[in-house]
């Protein structure tokens, strides 16, 4: 028999009500990951992408359907069911500067979840925040740091240790490298593989680049205007995409020189 | 002569911390030019000091820009105003900050033909439709009247290239003009640059970190790391095989065409860009360099040149 997906997504729905009326932001998706790997979701602005995320993370109440977490459904009516699932899924976002609080450490923030959880006692919150740290590839003089005393890179290093401290088996990662320069995109990108392959974790990777879900996912599900409207191994997509969408999204990435004649 | 002709030019803080150092390269009518570059090498400042723009504290040190023979690092400041959307424009990365958000677009850009060419309101206003059209915007005469928030960030775009183009100018500087947008937009809006270019002739400068943007549209790539310009060429020949080790890094850290991570990682650049106060000896790539050799600390290599492809490494010194 095969493995439980460590997550099952089933006939989700979620509509933002605004004064302008009702969106379906994400209507009707349905998808697993398996344990240890990578699905890469795909789509524009606007297509339901961080909804879905947010869905997941139980940020979100859903209209329909059901999200399972190891096979189980997880719900986040109490605050001691939110964060029994605060454990299982945390989530690295596009902007670290937008997510971590200017006015604390880098060591304080690391720390934080494991706080908020009650975990430990003070030294040993702070040796696992010097270990996380160090995970990362983060100097430990990082932890007497602020955010705006670090580049783009670290940052996201810290947002990433900060998503790790709890030992969640799932982490979404929203547009993780998008605001980062091509060679701070590469570090990540290479750290994000190495911890996946260390921890065992699941990852669930937006973006908006093809090019970089090709690179980090196994699977790739592309999503279109709150569905998904192709799903695939990663390899498959890539080179025989099928939906007009999927193949709009190929045809954005300029030519490789080499294939050129 | 070419159109724009860039030299030396230095541009810094007052305490004479140079954020571009020496830099030189020229502009033809028709042709597009991509600066690339990380954040922090100093690609928006060059285009700022075109502009006249820069930021409080920042200024021309030193340097000429010749444009059309006239010296604009030298120009008065009304004389630069009426140089600045007449004859050379700047585009930015995200409209919706450089767009008011409680004048309808269609006023925006009537506003600047007025201003420039002293037109009256009707005639403005059909000014502006046409432009709208020029930058083939959706349902162009009803989009006039909408404001900033009620468009997609393509649209907004579309309306600020609109409004660049509203004098005809002869150089149009677009700094990240699609990094803030989706990939099937981005696609959009540099094919429309690129028919508008043809159409008009326009000069293009375009700032970019993407060297798949690069790929897309430019002709020639000059390449700019902490200040300086440390390559220079045709585009295809620099893509396909570039001199310069801090390209070939940048260029190998991008995932390639249909490359997993079962490949291998990625070529990372260690470090980063250092700060203009705090430049290593030597080559300032030197400390992150693949390729370093020891006298690469000596002395900042010269910028060589011939037959038009030019690179600043000792590597390549003759």
């Amino acid at each position: 028999m095969a493995e439980t997906p460590l997550l099952q997504v089933q006939g989700l729905a979620c509509h933002l009500t605004s004064p302008a009326g009702t969106v379906r932001a994400v209507d009707g998706v349905s998808f697993d990951i398996a344990p240890g790997t990578t699905l890469g979701l795909v789509g524009e602005s606007g297509c339901g992408k961080s909804t879905l995320a947010r869905a997941i993370l139980g940020l979100v109440r859903p209209n329909a359907g059901e999200i399972r977490l190891a096979g189980e459904l997880h719900p986040t009516r109490t605050a001691p069911q939110r964060r029994r699932r605060a454990r299982l899924v945390q989530m690295v976002f596009q902007d670290p500067f937008g997510s971590l609080n200017p006015r604390l450490t880098v060591g304080r923030i690391v720390e934080e979840p494991l706080l908020v959880h009650g975990e430990g006692d003070g030294a040993s919150r702070a040796r696992r925040m010097l270990h996380l740290l160090d995970r990362v590839g983060l100097p430990f003089t990082a932890a007497a740091r602020y955010p705006h005393e670090m580049s783009g890179g670290q940052r996201q290093r810290v947002a990433i240790a900060r998503a790790l401290a709890l030992a969640p088996k799932l982490i979404i990662c929203d547009e993780p490298v998008s605001a980062l320069d091509v060679s701070i995109q590469a570090q990540v990108l290479n750290l994000l593989c190495d911890l996946q392959r260390d921890l065992g974790l699941t990852l669930l990777f937006i973006s908006h680049d093809l090019a970089v879900v090709r690179f980090i996912a196994d699977r790739i599900a592309v999503m279109y205007q709150g569905k998904i409207v192709e799903e695939g191994p990663a390899a498959q997509i890539w080179s025989a995409a099928r939906h007009p969408y999927s193949r709009k999204l190929l045809a954005a990435i300029p030519p490789d020189p080499d294939a050129e004649n | 002569m070419a159109l724009l002709e860039v030299r030396e030019l230095g541009v810094g803080l007052a305490d004479g911390t140079l954020l571009v150092r020496g830099v030189s390269f020229d502009l033809e009518r028709g042709e597009t030019l991509a600066i690339v570059g990380e954040s922090g090498c100093g690609k928006s400042m060059t285009a700022l000091a075109l502009m006249r723009l820069l930021p409080p504290g920042v200024a021309i040190l030193g340097g000429a820009v010749r444009f059309d023979g006239i010296d604009l690092a030298r120009l008065g400041q009304r004389a630069m105003e009426d140089m600045r959307g007449n004859r050379i424009a700047m585009i930015f990365q995200e409209p919706m900050t450089s767009l008011n958000p409680v004048l309808t677009v269609g006023e925006q850009v009537a506003e600047v033909v007025r201003r420039h060419e002293g037109a009256r309101n009707a005639t403005a206003r059909a000014r502006a439709l046409d432009l709208f059209r020029l930058v083939r915007m959706p349902e162009a005469a009803a989009r006039l009247d909408a404001f900033p928030h009620q468009l997609s960030g393509g649209q907004r775009q579309r309306v600020m290239i609109a409004a660049a183009l509203a004098c005809r100018p002869d150089v149009l500087l677009a700094d990240e003009p699609t990094t803030a947008l989706d990939v099937t937009i981005q696609a959009e809006i540099l094919a429309l640059l690129r028919e508008l270019q043809g159409e008009m002739g326009l000069a293009l400068a375009l700032i970019t970190h993407d060297l798949g943007v690069v790929r897309m549209v430019a002709d020639r790539v000059l390449v700019m790391y902490a200040g300086r310009k440390v390559e220079e060429g045709e585009a295809k020949a620099l893509l396909r095989q570039p001199l310069h080790p801090y390209t070939r890094q940048l260029l190998a850290a991008r995932p390639h065409h249909g490359r997993s991570r079962l490949d291998g990682p990625l070529a990372e650049i260690r470090g980063m860009v250092p700060a203009p106060r705090a430049l290593p000896p030597g080559c300032a790539f030197q400390p992150r360099c693949e390729s370093a050799l020891p006298r690469c600390t000596a002395a900042v290599p010269p910028f060589i040149q011939s037959s038009g492809y030019g690179v600043a490494c000792v590597l390549h010194d003759g």
